[in-house]
């Protein structure tokens, strides 16, 4: 019996590989290749911020509802003249946008407040209860 | 010569050194004045509540940046549109221009501000806060201030588009 070194052990196993069937080769390197992008895509989901805005998670089923959704993504006219019609027309739409952003949270309420997270001491009891 | 320029950067070192280290002692101080023992207890007794209080408020939270952050975008892209009409029927406006980067850059910073507060939210809610009631609070503080930086934004964002506004009426008399 002959000594071969594992490199030349691993070449003729490679090769052998190579010649057999392509099928077996074919499905694990598919199988690697999804996993990867699996991988790549769930840490980009993870490291952009997507994940903390997706509310198709379990548990934000009422959030959805609240969600305003634009299917049509309005295109504007940017080739006519500048008239006073046109600008009138484009501070209606301004105006009902800042309206509309007006009636959303604007972070600005105090919503971490002692009071608001239940740590403020009930008055009148000295010691707090669950 | 030398000595004396010398001797001047140490007392300057000096007297640096004493301002930071007094300033931290100083915010050291007030964070335990705020940390009494009563406060540390009622974490304690109403950890799950108060974990239970912050979830609804990030939920609450996600829901108004998703809308804005729809909003905002729509807005710069009417914004923008009006700007390269202008441009096309060689109207010079740099104020609009300039007021629209200014724009930009607010809502890239509001997303920004928003991220970290959420990330201070969700390390909030990891912390077991029957056994480590200060670090619980010192992350509320921490996602109380940078609450308070988005507020901040949404504030400056309100204030450019008021801006914007009052620059398109000036034009409306200008033109025909």
């Amino acid at each position: 019996m002959s000594f071969t070194p594992p490199y030349t052990r691993l070449r003729r196993r490679t090769r052998k590989v190579m010649r057999g069937p392509k099928l077996p080769l074919a499905l694990t390197g598919a199988i690697v290749l999804s996993l990867m992008l699996t991988v790549v895509s769930v840490a980009w989901y993870n490291l952009d911020g997507s994940s903390k805005l997706d509310l198709s998670r379990p548990g934000y089923e009422r959030e959805r509802t609240e969600v305003l959704t634009n299917d049509t993504q309005k295109t504007y006219d940017t080739t006519s003249p500048i008239t006073k019609g046109a600008i009138d027309d484009f501070l209606k739409e301004y105006d009902n946008r800042s309206k509309e952003l007006g009636g959303y949270g604007d972070f600005g309420d105090g919503a971490l407040d002692d009071s608001n997270i239940q740590l403020k001491p009930q008055s009148g009891s000295s010691s707090a209860t669950q | 010569m030398v000595k004396q320029l010398r001797s001047f950067g140490v007392l300057v070192l000096a007297g640096i050194f004493v301002v930071v280290f007094g300033i931290s002692l100083a915010a050291h101080a007030q964070s335990d004045e705020d940390l009494t023992s009563d406060k540390l207890d009622l974490i304690k007794s109403r950890c799950s509540n108060s974990q239970v209080a912050l979830q609804q408020i990030e939920k609450r939270d996600a829901v108004s940046r998703i809308n804005r952050g729809r909003a905002y975008d729509q807005m710069l892209r009417q914004v923008s549109a009006f700007n390269s009409r202008f441009a096309y029927n060689k109207v010079s406006s740099p104020d609009l221009i300039q007021i629209t980067s200014d724009l930009q850059g607010a809502v890239d910073t509001f997303r920004a501000s928003y991220d970290k507060y959420d990330t201070d939210v969700s390390d909030a809610m990891k912390i077991n806060c029957k056994q480590k009631p200060a670090d619980y609070y010192s992350m509320i503080l921490k996602a109380r201030d940078d609450r308070s930086a988005v507020g901040e934004e949404v504030g400056k964002i309100v204030d450019l588009m008021t801006q914007y506004r009052a620059a398109i009426v000036s034009y409306q008399d200008k033109v025909e």
